[in-house]
């Protein structure tokens, strides 16, 4: 019998492809993926979402902790436009916090019974209070405000002062 | 898949084609299909291709890296979990989570494309590619991959017996070769300590170009999707489906 046994360390990056010194989840398919230079041809099939694998590598190399990725990658796969907003904005909080941590979590309210949560992508400053709102509000009038879909309301950044 | 799941695995299922134009295809393309499909996908929005291409001179010891990016159309339904991605010879349907069923997803590609051709002239039909990506989980971390799968790595005596992670590719021939189907099945070090998570990518592909005429995309793509199906069915267990009901 032939017996899979996981045995990485799902709290930090997991070493895997070490050539590239970064872990890669999926070498293989990315590799396989393109079967001909012809790409109008032969390239794969288009998927429209983004491996949430592949976002949580994204994040972790921009400073952000994906607190408990198993229920995080449940919700961004029910709600995939979510995605695409965790790829914008770290440059945007790095342009008004300048390179804080950060940490991505969802949040349950208790009070609703059977939701799926609400993503929270907190920002870890040393901003006064005042200042920290002020920025907060930049990036809410500027990014946040004109995006459109209905996925954003299932998505909200949060400060933490340090 | 057809047989209805009710929490179906799959995240996402796309139809794509790639088409030679006849005619130029223009703003005025985009705008007269739209016409068309407004009324089940009335959200537009630009999407972006970023591309890189790197040119190497080895004589003069040059590099040229040329950074360039082009826009192509997205059409949304109102809920966002369908949409339509149009990019000149390249339109492609998607059916994000939750996927209900194949009766539901088919009329949608037979508008999209009875759309597509109606408002811009083809000359041969590419490439077809009816691809579903499936996430699962096995509620478990060290388990007998037999017991839940009949697609796997078997690894014959002499060789280590415990995995701790695998990678399954093939492609498929279907229809005297005329189509193929490449499936990838691989099991990701994510899922926390007490699961296991899985993603079994299934892309049913026209092998050549202009190898089916127009009135044929309707009976290939019902074909398709009983290849896929058929394949799905067989790849797992009935301990794994049961995950699923």
């Amino acid at each position: 019998m032939t017996q899979l046994t996981s045995c990485y360390n799902h709290n930090e990056k997991t070493n895997i492809a070490s050539l590239s010194g970064e872990a890669n989840e999926f070498p293989f398919a990315f590799w396989w993926k393109e079967e001909s230079k012809d790409k109008k041809i032969k390239e794969a099939t288009k998927s429209f979402v983004k491996p949430a694998e592949s976002l949580f590598s994204f994040l972790q190399e921009r400073n952000c902790n994906v607190v408990n990725k198993e229920t995080a990658l449940d919700f961004l796969n029910n709600n995939a436009m979510v995605i695409d907003y965790l790829y914008e904005v770290p440059a945007i909080i790095r342009e008004k916090f300048g390179n804080v941590k950060l940490s991505l979590e969802l949040y349950f309210d208790p009070e609703i019974e059977a939701n799926e949560g609400k993503l929270f992508l907190n920002i870890e400053t040393d901003f006064d209070v005042k200042k920290a709102r002020e920025k907060l509000e930049e990036i809410d009038r500027e990014w946040f405000l004109n995006r459109v879909g209905e996925d954003i309301r299932k998505f909200n950044l949060n400060l933490e002062f340090i | 898949m057809d047989k209805q799941y009710k929490n179906s695995p799959i995240t996402e299922v796309i139809c794509e084609f790639r088409f030679e134009l006849e005619d130029i295809f223009d703003q005025k393309t985009v705008d007269l299909f739209f016409n068309e499909v407004k009324d089940k996908f009335p959200k537009k929005k630009r999407g972006q291709v970023h591309q890189v291409n790197f040119e190497i001179n080895s004589k003069e010891q040059k590099q040229n890296i040329d950074n360039s990016s082009y826009d192509f159309d997205q059409f949304f339904s109102d809920d966002k979990k369908k949409l339509i991605q149009l990019d000149k010879e390249r339109l492609s349907i998607h059916k994000l989570k939750p996927y209900d069923s194949w009766r539901e997803f088919y009329p949608i590609i037979s508008l999209v494309f009875n759309s597509y051709i109606k408002v811009i002239k083809i000359k041969s039909i590419q490439r077809i590619g009816l691809r579903y990506i499936n996430n699962f989980e096995i509620p478990s971390s060290s388990f007998d991959i037999e017991q839940y799968f009949n697609l796997r790595p078997i690894m014959e005596k002499g060789l280590p017996q415990n995995l701790a992670s695998f990678m399954v590719g093939t492609v498929f021939v279907f229809e005297d070769g005329r189509d193929n189907m490449k499936v990838q099945f691989l099991n990701s070090p994510l899922a926390g300590s007490d699961k296991t998570m899985f993603v079994l990518d299934m892309d049913y592909f026209l092998t050549n170009p202009n190898s089916i005429q127009i009135d044929e995309v309707d009976r290939w793509i019902a074909n398709a999707h009983k290849n896929v199906e058929n394949v799905f069915e067989a790849a797992l267990k009935e301990k794994t489906k049961a995950l699923f009901d």
